[in-house]
């Protein structure tokens, strides 16, 4: 008998959350351009990382933001210390730079962090539908190919250059450009001949 | 007579003196006796060989003058070709005289678009762009779904150039103007949509802003940057712009407005600039951008071709007999330029 494989839970994950990723890849991409934009006009186009980075998450939450209010099935937390987190069905998901570009940042010695990193504080609300759900992570670097993306479950903490303890981690896709095309119909115009206009006959041509 | 159409169809194929005399088996010198008028009376049998070179029917050599056309306007690389310039204008010309010889017999929309009277500032482009889009029926500023059938629309004839013309991408002239002349606007097929849409918007921008000036009074660079201005502005009209061409400006930002206006990338940053949504800086390094992506040579997003109509209908209407051939020897055409605007068009 044949049985289908199920989807690893990060694939699944990746879809349930496709909007907020997406709005999340939409902020960061308009917030390297906002950087880039910065350092091509200031007089001493200095690059800096750190202001870059300031940059790209100031922009990137206002598009977020913006991106929420039209939202019908997940919504966006604002925490302390800037941290943003969205939720959808149960699942927090909360938004770190990458240092590496492979993994989430260690949690510090925040124990907030620490809790979340560990899946401590996840509790369904009332708002959430299904009572399955958890914390994840989603990391995010910025370089001249552009933005790029990953999903994780952290399992527990670890510390700076520590090895990341994560139930799975699942590389994001995003294709901007994916279906965009420029619709054109067509549209018919009249054209009649004057002799058969004449004779009243009906328009030909058109 | 004889000769200026000898050269006509000389020119409608690219051909040198040299090239024509081979194909027909004539003498170069016959040939050029004939085209510069001192044999104005040749023998049939050269007409009929230089016809079978050129693929035109005999009778088009005995039609008469052809009409005037005035120098015109073309969207080119500098590096084009002169004879390929020639070749340009002489398929124009055989749209022109198509197009006069319908003018008794059918009834084409009216001529819509006003050319300007005054050398025009960014802002009276704008206002013009505004006015011609009034004029075509595409609305204040909503995207226009067919470029080709809103000129057509205004009474501009649209044709596509029945094969690819080096480093040519369009040309419009406006014969008989002030004498109910009708501007006739020739475009290259081979260029992908949103650049055909561009070169459309371009060439009217000529006919509109440039028909009336004599040659004395245009800069030739002048007149293609203020072309350029009145394409971007009737392609993606000002509130638009701003509206969907917020800062920070991003490639994919300008894929998506690509996508609703059918403007390509390219000429959405350039419009960006123009209004002043972005600096200088920015527009170069979107410019870099999209060179590092390969989009400077394709860009992505597809913007389908469009084809015209109202050319399509005159010959459908003027041509007589069965067959293609028949019919394109009745409108004085050569088969293979009749297919590409029927078929193509």
């Amino acid at each position: 008998m044949y049985t289908s494989t199920p989807r690893p839970e990060g694939e699944q994950l990746a879809l349930l959350l496709a909007d907020p990723i997406e709005a999340v890849w939409r902020g960061l991409d308009r917030g390297k351009a906002a950087a880039d934009e910065f350092f091509e006009t200031h007089p001493h186009r200095m690059y800096d990382a750190h202001m870059a980075a300031h940059i790209i998450r100031y922009e990137a939450q206002l598009s977020l933001k913006d991106a929420a209010h039209r939202a019908k099935d997940w919504r966006l937390e604002r925490l302390s210390n800037g941290g943003i987190q969205i939720r959808k069905d149960g699942w927090s998901m909360r938004v770190f730079k990458t240092v590496d570009g492979t993994a989430p940042p260690a949690p510090g010695h925040s124990r907030a962090r620490r809790n979340f990193w560990m899946q401590g504080f996840h509790m369904p609300t009332l708002f959430d539908e299904k009572p399955e759900g958890g914390n994840l992570i989603l990391y995010w670097r910025v370089g001249s190919a552009g933005v790029a993306l990953g999903l994780c479950k952290p399992r527990g903490v670890w510390r700076y250059r520590g090895s990341p303890k994560l139930a799975w981690r699942q590389p994001i896709e995003i294709d901007p450009l994916s279906g965009l095309r420029f619709s054109a119909p067509d549209e018919d115009i009249e054209v009649i001949r004057l002799d058969r206009l004449a004779l009243g006959e009906e328009e030909i041509g058109g | 007579m004889i000769g200026e159409r000898v050269r006509h169809a000389r020119d409608f194929c690219g051909l040198t003196q040299a090239a024509l005399a081979e194909l027909a088996d004539v003498p170069q010198s016959k040939i050029s006796e004939i085209e510069a008028g001192r044999d104005s009376n040749p023998r049939a049998e050269t007409i009929l060989r230089v016809a079978r070179a050129t693929s035109f029917p005999a009778e088009f050599f005995y039609r008469g003058p052809l009409p005037d056309l005035p120098e015109g306007n073309f969207r080119r690389l500098k590096r084009g070709k002169a004879r390929a310039t020639r070749q340009v204008r002489a398929q124009a010309r055989q749209v022109v005289e198509l197009v006069q010889r319908a003018e008794s017999i059918l009834a084409m929309p009216p001529v819509r678009i006003e050319p300007m009277r005054t050398v025009p500032d960014a802002e009276a482009i704008e206002e013009a762009a505004a006015e011609f889009r009034e004029q075509a029926g595409v609305g204040y500023r909503d995207p226009i779904p067919n470029a080709t059938r809103a000129l057509e629309r205004a009474g501009v004839v649209i044709a596509g150039l029945p094969g690819e013309i080096p480093d040519h991408f369009g040309f419009s002239a406006w014969p008989d103007f002030g004498l109910d002349g009708r501007p006739v606007i020739v475009y290259s097929q081979e260029d992908p949509g949103d650049r055909q849409r561009f070169t459309l918007a371009h060439e009217a921008a000529h006919l509109i802003l440039h028909t009336p000036l004599r040659d004395e009074e245009l800069d030739p660079d002048q007149a293609e940057r203020e072309a350029n201005r009145f394409a971007g502005a009737v392609l993606l009209p000002r509130a638009a712009a701003i509206e969907a061409m917020r800062a920070p400006l991003t490639l994919n930002t300008l894929a998506h407005v690509k996508a609703t206006f059918g403007v390509s990338i390219g000429a959405c940053a350039q419009r960006a600039r123009d209004l002043g949504l972005i600096s200088t800086e920015r527009l170069q390094s979107l410019r870099k951008q999209m060179t590092s992506r390969g989009w400077h040579r394709h860009e992505p997003v597809e913007v389908p071709n469009e084809e015209p109509l109202l050319i399509r209908k005159v010959l459908d209407l003027l041509g007589e007999g069965g067959t293609v051939q028949e019919r394109a020897g009745s409108v004085g055409m050569p088969l293979f330029a009749y297919r590409a605007l029927v078929a193509a068009n």
